[in-house]
């Protein structure tokens, strides 16, 4: 297992280099948050952005990085066995769940507005659910249309930040009521947590579920 | 000793089929696997290579049985060579070679450094720049350098300079100076396995033409040439491939000597390369299909 991890870690390099950068200043900006920082928030919001998505993505992108040139071929014909491979993706792509939630985090305390970690509550549930379709996928067909596969990320992360995220960020900033929207307040501050137990127990079962799998398809 | 074991082996890619495969390849020898284009080497390869798959059959390879179970025990005991580069390009081969360490058991970075001198590759470049021929050459000191029991070398001398060519299979008689060693070639350059193969398999359409020791097979066939007016159906039945022209026909036969005994100076019996053997068994077996 460590070979391969090893291998995922090369190819993560610069965005756990950068998610590292994110949360000193993350920090950084919670430690002196008295002082006037508003020329920087939104460098650092976008900076957070950008690293969320990065590392909420990175399973796949890395198999994207790894199939330039067909170089998965070369990757997949090194002595490491299918269930090995899956079982270590999915402890390196919780790593990088961890760290988002992380970021996240850290973000919160910048500007004290911890209406934030329901997105991440969402976010992380939605994450938890792409990944266990992906390496259903994956299983299959393995580096096979690897970059359409990219679609499986995009719409439903696209559409939780566009549909939950932002007006959660509106919500809180400006004067909008959306109480008169039938059942806001579920979707609002209980449906993350149905979301994120359901990524959990997908998760757990693809765990085990894709591994079996593994064993029973090509690789390339 | 057998070092690679295949048992009614079937394989379905789109409406290309590798049927029913029975092969036994020796420990200790260099088989060449020669076939056409598309005839089914790689995807033999691959199955090998536990990369693929087999929709039916057994494989085992140096001794296991089970290819999924045993994969990361079967691959720590084989080099590869594909046909095509397969490498991460924006890597240098440091770069790879840890990676390489990681992944092999028994990786040797001096034999790996050793091999690099010699075939004279830049360790610090990016493989992005290398040559057809340098990356080939980057290719082999990966398959050389973790003590691999089992080589399989998917047209590796294609992109070859002559000179290195001749330096390649002069390592591979080195190498095989270790009788456990084994290599299984493919290629489309049938004289590279004259002078090494100890078997040749011929595959075509996703089948086993035949498998026999080299020499025996040059022995059994030879390269007839005659008028065209001896071809009846008797002299026809005892010939493969014939390719008639208004100055003669040439064919292979099997029968030789008889024919010889037949037609005494009227024919030419001639040696026959690998190459030639594989176009006239191929000849024979479209006009057998017509």
């Amino acid at each position: 297992m460590n070979k391969h991890f090893y291998l995922k870690l090369i190819y993560s390099k610069w965005t756990l280099v950068f998610t590292a950068v994110v949360i000193v200043l993350n920090l950084t900006a919670a430690l002196f948050s008295g002082m006037n920082h508003a020329a920087s928030a939104s460098v650092i919001s976008l900076a957070n952005l950008f690293i969320v998505i990065y590392l909420t993505a990175n399973f796949m992108n890395v198999h994207i990085l790894m199939s330039y040139n067909k170089s998965h071929e070369f990757f997949m014909a090194l002595p490491v066995n299918k269930k090995d491979f899956i079982k270590t993706d999915y402890m390196f792509h919780l790593m990088m769940t961890l760290l988002s939630i992380v970021v996240i985090f850290t973000y919160s305390l910048t500007n004290g507005e911890f209406y934030n970690l329901f997105g991440m509550i969402m976010i992380t549930g939605v994450n938890l659910l792409i990944a266990s379709f992906y390496y259903m996928t994956f299983v299959q067909d393995g580096f096979k249309n690897i970059n359409i596969k990219v679609i499986i990320y995009l719409v439903p992360m696209g559409f939780i930040f566009m549909f939950y995220f932002m007006p959660l960020i509106n919500l809180d900033g400006a004067a909008n009521d959306y109480s008169t929207i039938p059942f806001w307040n579920f979707i609002l501050y209980t449906l993350p947590y149905i979301i994120l137990a359901l990524g959990i127990i997908a998760y757990i079962i693809t765990y085990f579920t894709t591994q079996k799998q593994s064993v029973k398809n090509d690789l390339i | 000793m057998t070092a690679i074991q295949l048992k009614n082996v079937n394989k379905t890619q789109g409406s290309f089929k590798l049927q029913n495969i029975n092969l036994d390849i020796e420990k200790g020898f260099v088989t060449g696997l020669i076939g056409e284009n598309g005839a089914g080497k790689s995807s033999l390869i691959n199955l090998i290579l536990g990369m693929k798959k087999a929709d039916t059959g057994e494989i085992s390879v140096l001794g296991k049985q089970d290819i999924e179970a045993d994969r990361d025990e079967i691959l720590n005991r084989i080099g590869f060579v594909f046909s095509e580069d397969r490498f991460p390009l924006n890597k240098t081969p440091e770069q790879l070679m840890k990676i390489l360490d990681q992944f092999y058991r028994n990786f040797d970075k001096k034999i790996f450094d050793r091999y690099m001198e010699k075939f004279r590759t830049k360790k610090h470049q990016k493989i992005k720049v290398f040559s057809t021929g340098e990356k080939v050459k980057l290719s082999l000191a990966v398959a050389l350098s973790h003590h691999a029991e089992l080589l399989v070398l998917d047209e590796a001398t294609s992109n070859l300079d002559p000179n290195f060519r001749i330096e390649f299979l002069e390592i591979l008689q080195e190498l095989m100076m270790d009788e456990n060693m084994t290599i299984l070639f493919s290629t489309h350059i049938t004289s590279d396995l004259e002078s090494i193969a100890d078997y040749i398999i011929l595959i075509d359409e996703g089948n086993i033409v035949f498998h026999e020791e080299k020499d025996l097979l040059l022995e059994k066939y030879k390269k007839i040439k005659g008028p065209v007016d001896i071809l009846d159906d008797e002299t026809r039945s005892l010939l493969t491939g014939i390719k008639e022209s208004s100055v003669g026909f040439t064919a292979i036969s099997a029968e030789h000597q008889a024919l010889t005994e037949l037609y005494g100076s009227k024919i030419m019996t001639e040696q026959l390369k690998i190459d030639e053997l594989m176009f006239y068994l191929k000849k024979e077996r479209v006009s057998e299909n017509e």
